[in-house]
């Protein structure tokens, strides 16, 4: 059963409302997530990375698409026949101090998971909780503290914490390393990957980071305004990038042999309200034609399993 | 050793850090104290005052404070200093009595608009607006002419045009907590609204709400006595600083005492409130 695939999104959109006008936060996104691996969703802020976490945990409703989890659609179920499925899909979010209930102590933090799904009896609870915060490093003498008392990285552990507390198999990692310094991002990570190892953990891990979404991921889906401009596998990815866009990311990763390819990306992305006609990317492409302007480009597979939105691309084939 | 001792550092919670920064504040801690004897003055009156509120003197009319009364008395021989201790009684009754009836239904109503938004908080907020749209003196003072006067009338008064502000803090502060990343972990987790709102929400809030009651205590104390100052608050011979302040006003020349003592009263028990509101609002804001 190991390609078994857990998650499944399909032709997923949401647009938000800004007055009269409309946000396009995530348009026609599709992408499939293994069972044990990870999917590492990149792209600039604002891209609708966030947005495609929220939409999957059914924290916010889609306006379109499907959510398929372990082969049970669950875009439109109601809340009390999704909550079966809450406890088997956790979120590790950017910022911990505003993840982490200040009026709570750690203990009860982690607790809030067992009560909620009634599991376990009061002993069984405190024995779990001890357990957890031992599994993530944190000493479990210090589960009546509250969490300003720990600092970044160790708050981002007890996320971490409760995040498996329930014994879920999905996690979505929505930025969790980039308020961490960076000798704490490296510890987070091991502890992801370990954790990954031991519980057979699935990720959709969201960055900006293309260095740690290439340590961490085993596939990945690059966002621009909305949209997946391409989709393949970590090697096939980094080693042959199609989208223009993709490109001009990799170049952007700082390398000790000096800059190779040369690509700078200009400008700014354009405003979501107010998207471009044809292709998102146009007004910043390098190698942009007419056709650009005009059509809007498909997620087409060029060569198996990878997949890319770009007029020239597809013509070259 | 050194484990020992960071153990018993760890584990410090919101409230007595709060409790631990309010107690370094000496003015504060000054008015809470006041606070409390003035509670226990008010709510043991009747069991301190030396003469019944109404109890006439006609031998002793206009007597300066001496040491039979210890406050003088007025212009029919009534003993000042008891009728200060009832009007603090009345006072801290409609006081505490209002406010609680105020924070009850701006915390529900609050809660409700800011929690579940849409058409419910844009129907709540719209009648807060109302509310709010009116001189709340004026309303006040209809509300006494409608329902007559008396304790009763000024409490439903106050109430009614009082919880429109509770309701537009309480709303604001819970829009501003709903939003953080642990109430949609919650959520993601699975946890009910009502366990979302009293478990995650309200416990964020309350610091503000506390602050809003006792700063709003003073407002509400010195409401009832602008209402009997006029006229339209207790009926005599039940005392009230406003109304023994408008008895007084006359006699100011010559009496300067029956003004001067309800006077002071009124502010000292004010300053107390408001310097424990200070406190709490300093307490609250400062930064770990």
């Amino acid at each position: 059963m190991k390609d078994r695939i857990l998650i499944s999104v399909r032709n997923l959109r949401k647009y938000f409302p800004r007055g009269k006008a409309l946000v396009h936060a995530v348009e026609d996104v599709s992408f499939n997530i293994r069972k044990g691996e990870t999917l590492g969703l990149v792209g600039e802020s604002g891209c609708g990375k966030s947005t495609v976490a929220r939409l999957i945990l059914r924290l916010i409703n889609p306006d379109g698409g499907n959510i398929i989890f372990d082969g049970i659609d669950i875009t439109n179920i109601s809340e009390k026949a999704l909550k079966p499925f809450r406890r088997r899909m956790q979120i590790v979010f950017q910022d911990p101090v505003s993840s982490l209930n200040p009026q709570m102590t750690v203990g009860t933090i982690i607790k809030e998971q067992f009560a909620i799904h009634n599991m376990g009896s009061k002993q069984e609870r405190e024995k779990w909780v001890e357990e957890l915060l031992e599994r993530v490093g944190i000493d479990p003498n210090f589960k009546d503290a509250y969490p300003h008392e720990f600092s970044g990285g160790q708050q981002q552990r007890i996320c971490i914490a409760r995040a498996i507390a329930l014994k879920s198999e999905f996690i979505v990692c929505d930025e969790p390393l980039s308020a961490l310094d960076v000798s704490v991002q490296a510890q987070i990570i091991k502890l992801l990957e370990e954790l990954q190892r031991e519980l057979g953990l699935t990720y959709l891990f969201i960055s900006h980071d293309l260095a740690v979404v290439k340590h961490l991921s085993n596939s990945i889906a690059v966002m621009y305004l909305g949209k997946v401009v391409e989709y393949a596998e970590k090697e096939e990815l980094f080693g042959n990038p199609l989208h223009p866009y993709t490109i001009t990311l990799l170049s952007s990763v700082p390398s000790l042999k000096g800059k190779e390819a040369d690509v700078e990306l200009k400008g700014e992305p354009p405003n979501p309200i107010n998207p471009p006609e044809g292709c998102p990317f146009n007004p910043r492409c390098p190698s942009k034609v007419d056709i650009c302007e005009r059509e809007i480009p498909t997620l087409e597979e060029v060569s198996k399993g990878h997949f890319v939105a770009c007029h020239i691309v597809s013509d070259r084939r | 050793m050194k484990n020992d001792k960071n153990k018993k550092k760890m584990g410090r919670s919101y409230w007595s850090n709060i409790w631990r920064k309010f107690k370094r504040n000496r003015l504060a801690v000054f008015g809470l104290v006041f606070v409390v004897i003035l509670i226990f003055l008010g709510i043991f009156a009747p069991w301190l005052a030396p003469y019944p509120y109404d109890e006439v003197h006609y031998e002793a009319v206009w007597t300066p404070p001496n040491r039979q009364f210890l406050a003088g008395t007025d212009q029919l021989g009534r003993d000042i200093f008891s009728r200060l201790l009832y009007s603090l009684r009345n006072a801290i009754f409609v006081g505490l009595g209002a406010q609680a009836f105020i924070t009850f239904i701006g915390l529900t109503i609050g809660l409700s608009a800011g929690f579940y938004g849409g058409t419910i908080d844009n129907i709540l907020m719209r009648i807060v607006d109302i509310i709010y749209s009116f001189p709340s003196y004026l309303l006040n003072i209809i509300l006494v002419l409608v329902l007559g006067r008396g304790y009763f009338s000024i409490f439903i008064a106050i109430s009614a045009t009082g919880w429109a502000g509770m309701a537009r803090l309480v709303r604001g502060q819970t829009l501003s907590v709903k939003s953080r990343d642990f109430v949609e972990a919650a959520r993601a987790s699975g946890a009910s609204n009502s366990r979302i709102m009293f478990r995650y929400i309200l416990p964020n809030i309350i610091g503000p709400v506390i602050y809003a009651i006792f700063s709003g205590i003073p407002g509400v104390m010195l409401l009832e006595s602008g209402l009997s100052l006029i006229g339209l608050g207790v009926r005599p011979p039940m005392p009230s600083w406003g109304l023994m302040i408008s008895e007084a006003t006359g006699q100011f020349l010559y009496n300067p005492y029956m003004l001067l003592a309800p006077a002071g009263m009124l502010v000292l028990t004010l300053l107390s409130f408001n310097f424990v509101a200070f406190g709490l609002r300093d307490a609250l804001s400062a930064r770990e």
